[in-house]
Formats: C-alpha cells, sequence, structure tokens
C-alpha cells in the first residue's frame, strides 16, 4: 500500500511536470527557428535536465510495475522513439532539425499525452480511483 | 566548394532542403515539417522589420523569410539578398510572384555597399540585417565577411554623405600621417591572451559612470582598465589611470576628447585612421589595430604586416570589447556603458559632452524606448540601439567569458549578468596583479623589425612614381572628352554651322578617332588597378553616382567622363603628394 502512496505521488509529479517539459521544448524550438542559437541551447540544457528527473520518475514507476499498459508507460515508449532523433540532430549540429524534433516531436508527444482523456487524473495510470 | 542541395518535400507540401558537405556530413536548410512556419518565427525576432526602412538578408535558402518579408515590410522599403548559390537564386525568382522588383540579390561585396548607398534615405530611417542560419552554415567564412561588410559599410553610411565625403578627407590624411606610427608600433597582436583569465573593466562614458567611476581606484591593477577615449578625460580629472585608451575616430570632434589630457602611463590603442594628432600625445606607449577596410588600408597592411583585427561596430566601446576579448580578459565588466539618455544627459560629468541634453518628452524619430535594467523603460536613439543590437550579438558569440552590465543604469543588454560595480569588485577583482609591466613587455618584445620601415617607403616611392606617369593620363582622358564633346557638337551642327558634305565626313571621322582614342585611354587607365582603387576614399562620390543606361546618348557620356575623371585626377595629386610626404617621413625617422 505504502509503494502505492509512493508511487501515487510519483506520478502526481511526473503529471506536473508535463506541461513545464511542452513548454521547454516549444520555447527552444522557437529559439532556434529564430537563429538565436546561444538562448536555444542554454534552454536545451534546462529542457534535458528536466527530462532526465522525468526519466527518473518514469524508472521507479516502471522497475515497481506500475507503468505496464498504462498512459504514462506509453509516453514512456514515444519519449524514447524521440530520444535519438535528438541525439543525431545535436551530433550533426544540425539546428533546424533539432527544432523540428522539439516541436513537431516532443512537444507534440507532450501535448497528445496531455489531452487524452482525463489527462490530469492525479495517477494517469488508470488503476487508482481518485 | 558549395555544398549540394537536396530538394524535398516537406510535410506541410512545399519544398526544403538538405545541404551536404563535402565530410559527408548533412544538415537542413529549413524546417522538415512546416518551412513557412519556420519563416515567420525567424522574422519573429526582428519587429522592427514593421517599419524598417531597408533590410539585408544574409543567405536566402528557399527563400520563405524573404518573401514573408516582403508582405510584412512597408511597400517601399527595399531588400538586399546576399546568397551565392544560383541555384537557390533561380529557385527563387521562378516562385516569387509578389513585388520581386523591391528584391536584389547579389553574392558581391561591393553591391552591398552600393545598395546601402543608393538607398541611404531608406537606410536611416531603419535597417534590419536578417541572417538565415542554416545557409549561413553553407558557407561560414564567406557570410561572416558579408555580415562584418555590412555592419562597416553601414557604420560609414550612418554618418550624412556630405559629412562622410569629408571625413573620407580626414581618413586618409590620418592614414598617411599616421603611417610612419603605425609602421614602428606594435600591433595589438602582441596582446593577444596576456591576461587570460583576469578581469578587465570597460570604461565608457555614459551617464551612470557617474555612480561608480570612484570605484575604479579599487580596480587598478586587479583588472585591466581600458577605456574608451571619451570617458578619458572623465577618469584624469579624478587622477583615475586607464592601462589602455582606445580610439578609432578620425575626426577634429575626437582629438578634443584627449587635447590637453594630462596622459602619462597609459598605452593608447588606435586605428591608423585615428586623428593623426592623437597618437603623438602617448609618445611611444601604443598599440595599432586595423578595423576600417577601404583599398588604401588594404594596400598599407600588406606592407607593414597584419597589426590585428578589432572590430569597428561603429562604437568605440565595441571595439573596446573586442580588445577586452583579444587579450582573455574573463570577466569583463562594463561600467558607464548606458547606450540610453540617463536622467535626459547624453554623457558623464567630466566628459567634454557633460553638458549635452536630450529632450526625452520630444516628438523626435531618432528617439525610441527600450527595456531597462531594471524591468523599466528607458529612452535612447536609433543609433545607440544599433550599438546594442550589435553588443548583444557579441555577447552571444563570447559565451565562454562572464559579462558583467555594471553600469547600474541605462538599457538592458542581453547577455549579461546585472550587478552593481561594488559587487563586480568584491567579486571577481580578489587578485592583485601586475598589468602596466606585462603591457610594457609585450611593447618592447613586438616591435617591428626596421626592414618593415624600409619595404613600406620603397613601395610608397614606387607607387609615387607610378603616379607621376598615371596624371597626364587622366589629363589627357580630360582633354580628350572635350575634344569628342567639340566635335560631337559640330557633328550634331549645334553652332549652327553650315556643314558641307566634306565638312560633315571630316567631322565625323575626326570624331570617330578621338572616340577610339579615348575610349582606349580609358580602358589603359582603368586597367591600372591598384592606382585606381588606392582613391577610392577620396572618389567617394563616383560610387554614389547612378549608373547611366546603355543607351545614353554621347553628351551625357562625356559629361560623365568628365565628371569623373576630374574627381580622379584631384585625387591623384592628393594622394601622391601625401604618399610622398609619409615616404619622407620613414625616411627621417
Amino acid at each position: 500500500m505504502q509503494s502505492s502512496e509512493h508511487a501515487k505521488k510519483v506520478v502526481q509529479c511526473l503529471n506536473e511536470l508535463v506541461p513545464t517539459l511542452q513548454e521547454v521544448a516549444e520555447n527552444t524550438a522557437v529559439f532556434l527557428q529564430e537563429g538565436n542559437l546561444a538562448h536555444g541551447y542554454r534552454e536545451l540544457q534546462s529542457l534535458i535536465e528536466a527530462l532526465q528527473h522525468f526519466e527518473g520518475g518514469l524508472s521507479f514507476l516502471h522497475t515497481a510495475g506500475f507503468l505496464r499498459d498504462t498512459r504514462l508507460g506509453h509516453l514512456k515508449e514515444k519519449l524514447h522513439q524521440v530520444y535519438p532523433s535528438i541525439l543525431a540532430a545535436l551530433q550533426e549540429q544540425d539546428s533546424v532539425r533539432l527544432a523540428d524534433v522539439l516541436q513537431y516531436e516532443l512537444a507534440q508527444t507532450l501535448a497528445t499525452y496531455r489531452s487524452g482523456g482525463d489527462a490530469l487524473d492525479e495517477s494517469g495510470l488508470g488503476i487508482f480511483s481518485s | 566548394m558549395s555544398p549540394v542541395l537536396e530538394f524535398f518535400p516537406a510535410k506541410s507540401g512545399v519544398l526544403t532542403a538538405r545541404a551536404v558537405l563535402l565530410d559527408g556530413s548533412s544538415f537542413l536548410l529549413h524546417s522538415a515539417y512546416d518551412p513557412v512556419a519556420e519563416a515567420r518565427r525567424l522574422l519573429e525576432r526582428h519587429p522592427a522589420l514593421k517599419e524598417a526602412g531597408a533590410a539585408v538578408f544574409v543567405g536566402l535558402g528557399l527563400g520563405y523569410h524573404v518573401e514573408e518579408a516582403l508582405r510584412e515590410m512597408r511597400a517601399d522599403a527595399p531588400i538586399l539578398v546576399v546568397e551565392k548559390n544560383p541555384d537557390l537564386i533561380t529557385r527563387f525568382w521562378k516562385r516569387v510572384s509578389e513585388h520581386p522588383e523591391r528584391i536584389e540579390i547579389t553574392d558581391r561585396e561591393m553591391e552591398i555597399k552600393t545598395f546601402l548607398y543608393r538607398n541611404r534615405d531608406a537606410v536611416r530611417r531603419g535597417f534590419v540585417l536578417v541572417e538565415h542560419p542554416a545557409s549561413v552554415r553553407t558557407d561560414p567564412g564567406f557570410y561572416a565577411l558579408v555580415r562584418q561588410r555590412v555592419r562597416d559599410y553601414l557604420s560609414l553610411m550612418l554618418t550624412d554623405v556630405a559629412t562622410a565625403k569629408v571625413l573620407n578627407r580626414s581618413v586618409q590624411e590620418n592614414i598617411f600621417t599616421n603611417l610612419t606610427t603605425v609602421v614602428e608600433d606594435p600591433g595589438i597582436v602582441a596582446l593577444k591572451d596576456v591576461f587570460q583569465g583576469r578581469p578587465a573593466v570597460i570604461v565608457a562614458a555614459g551617464p551612470s559612470l557617474n555612480k561608480n567611476v570612484h570605484l575604479l581606484a579599487e580596480a587598478k591593477n586587479r583588472s585591466v582598465i581600458i577605456c574608451v577615449g571619451t570617458a578619458l578625460k572623465a577618469l584624469l580629472a579624478q587622477d583615475l589611470r586607464p592601462d589602455l585608451v582606445v580610439t578609432l575616430d578620425p575626426t577634429e570632434g575626437n582629438y578634443r576628447l584627449f587635447e590637453g589630457a594630462a596622459v602619462k602611463d597609459e598605452y593608447l590603442c588606435y586605428e591608423p585612421q585615428t586623428h593623426y594628432k592623437i597618437p603623438c600625445l602617448f609618445r611611444d606607449r601604443r598599440f595599432a589595430f586595423n578595423s576600417f577596410v577601404s583599398p588604401l588600408s588594404l594596400w598599407l597592411r600588406q606592407l607593414y604586416g597584419d597589426k590585428g583585427y578589432v572590430e569597428p561596430g561603429g562604437s568605440v566601446a565595441i571595439a573596446a570589447f573586442g580588445i577586452a576579448c583579444q587579450i582573455g580578459a574573463n570577466p569583463i565588466v562594463f561600467i558607464g556603458q548606458d547606450l540610453a539618455y540617463t536622467d535626459g544627459y547624453t554623457h558623464a560629468r567630466g566628459t567634454v559632452y557633460e553638458d549635452r541634453k536630450v529632450d526625452l518628452q520630444a516628438a523626435n524619430p531618432n528617439l525610441i524606448r527600450a527595456p531597462g535594467i531594471d524591468g523599466s523603460t528607458v529612452v535612447t536613439s536609433r543609433n545607440m540601439h544599433t550599438f546594442l543590437v550589435r553588443f548583444e550579438e557579441l555577447f552571444a558569440e563570447h559565451k565562454d567569458r562572464l559579462i558583467i552590465d555594471a553600469t547600474e543604469g541605462g538599457a538592458l543588454k542581453r547577455g549579461t549578468v546585472v550587478m552593481s560595480f561594488r559587487d563586480a569588485i568584491d567579486r571577481y577583482f580578489t587578485d592583485e596583479f601586475p598589468v602596466l609591466p606585462v603591457i610594457e613587455e609585450c611593447h618592447r618584445t613586438h616591435r617591428p623589425d626596421p626592414a618593415v620601415r624600409e619595404r613600406v617607403r620603397e613601395e610608397l616611392e614606387k607607387t609615387v612614381r607610378e603616379y607621376g606617369d598615371f596624371i597626364p593620363k587622366l589629363e589627357e582622358i580630360l582633354s580628350l572628352a572635350s575634344r569628342v564633346q567639340e566635335l560631337n557638337d559640330l557633328a550634331e551642327n549645334k553652332k549652327g554651322q553650315e556643314a558641307t558634305p566634306g565638312f560633315a565626313r571630316g567631322t565625323l571621322r575626326a570624331l570617330k578617332k578621338k572616340g577610339e582614342e579615348l575610349n582606349e585611354l580609358l580602358k589603359e587607365v582603368n586597367a591600372q588597378a591598384k592606382l585606381v582603387d588606392l582613391l577610392s576614399l577620396l572618389t567617394f562620390d563616383v560610387q554614389l553616382m547612378p549608373p547611366l543606361a546603355e543607351d545614353a546618348p554621347l553628351a551625357e557620356q562625356l559629361s560623365r567622363v568628365k565628371q569623373v575623371y576630374s574627381l580622379y585626377l584631384e585625387a591623384a595629386k592628393t594622394t601622391r603628394r601625401q604618399m610622398e610626404e609619409a615616404a619622407t617621413a620613414l625616411r627621417g625617422s
């Protein structure tokens, strides 16, 4: 039970983080598209740190078995499909591609998660009643 | 070599492209999703475009941002695009349907200058430079040069054309009068990275200097103190001694900033076109640097060697920042850098302009509002705002430095950390270190070889002899042009003479013969590119003349020849005299 309570809290934190991640991803894309690369890469650093934090929460839930067949679990899979594109764009130093990935893949994925059903029920897992 | 471009449809349906470099790496030229939305985003960074009088776009790509700009900008605003890929240019011209007559596309540097000068009234109403970052990446060296040239020509052009003509005369006079000094002084390159990781203070002359200049005494020997010429007297009046003083302006007004200043151990960093009375005030405590581009300055630079480039940027504080970066300083702290009319004043106390005020309430189209350091709004001028924009670009390019705005007033400068000068000193000026002894040592060990002076003198004397042969040819051109004009008038019977067929035939033959002689002489003179190019500062008017139509009447062409070559003749005589004097000075030193 205790671990369920803890998982609930983690889910709540992750759900609260999603809008921030989306906003930072969009802002970073905007900076890059404007040609303001200095600010863009600084925002990207913040985004990566936030994503690492997010992934930490997802890892905990995954290890504890709370992610299978849940919306958060699907979000995790989608994010893991986006990360290689971000890495490739960084390695190629392709700021245009990076902006595309951040705006149309990462931010879009997060927006879809937010808008999907009871996106903001605290669990986001669909297995806890409020 | 240009990268290979691969075109493909974006997800939105319009065309996009990928650039493939020689090393196999590639990058997108435009968004693979929505290039038009991306173009709009790029322009959002330039809100001044809407009201701008003119714009230069560095890099075309597929031109989506240029098309968007055409819709956003004023209907009478001309646009110059600098692009070197002919395929992109062809695709753009095929696609653009609205107002193509407002757009010029070039890859030639001289056409940038011609565009700016020809549209100088529009440029003065407001000018925006827009870079397409992905295009710049296809040839960073070329586009960096383009960017630099736009800025250099713009800062020249911001002065009135009439002033520019007078200025060019002063510039050339100063270049030659300062030549002995420039040849014998070390360049700013001698100071490269000698203060790596040490703090520097750049002292500008804005009104907020009043608040914290007194703290400079604590910064002595804990930082390299670099002051702009305008602030020098304000410092010396309080017995505050900078280490380096920066100047580059050719005018008498600039000399007044130094006249009577009790200079002692300070070192001057100066551009060859600086007013000629300034360098000698510092005895031999000087470093030269090169900022301005003209055929004359480039030619001389090849003779005496590279002194080190410092961006002029239109403001001596920008040059001071460049020097702070070159010496390796970090952090770099600004004081007195308001870039705004704080309390209505233009400058600090103790400067030559201490009493100058601006009416902040006046309906003056030159005044604009900008964010202040404390969230308020400040009043600045269009000129100062141009410098602010350039500063912010420079700060973004120097992410490896901590740049502190300790002005304690004025406009907000993105890319700086704002703090009081007191805090900056307490946090960063913690170690004492020798400054002047290091500068002195660099100066002593980097003096040019005496052979350089000989080389410059010999080349000047050789060129004087070449002008000796050149000038009679210019005189001959003018004489021939007058003769051809007379014959043309006769042939057209302008004087109402009775023209017998024999007379008419004879006149036409003479006209043809003299016309051919004139053409040959014009070709011969124009082929002497070096001698013509070296006159460019004094033949500025020629560049402002609108091009003649190809089918212009002979009388109009001859009138143009006489206008142009009169200018060249006067310029050649002046230049030859100045070269002779400079060569004599080099012989005697």
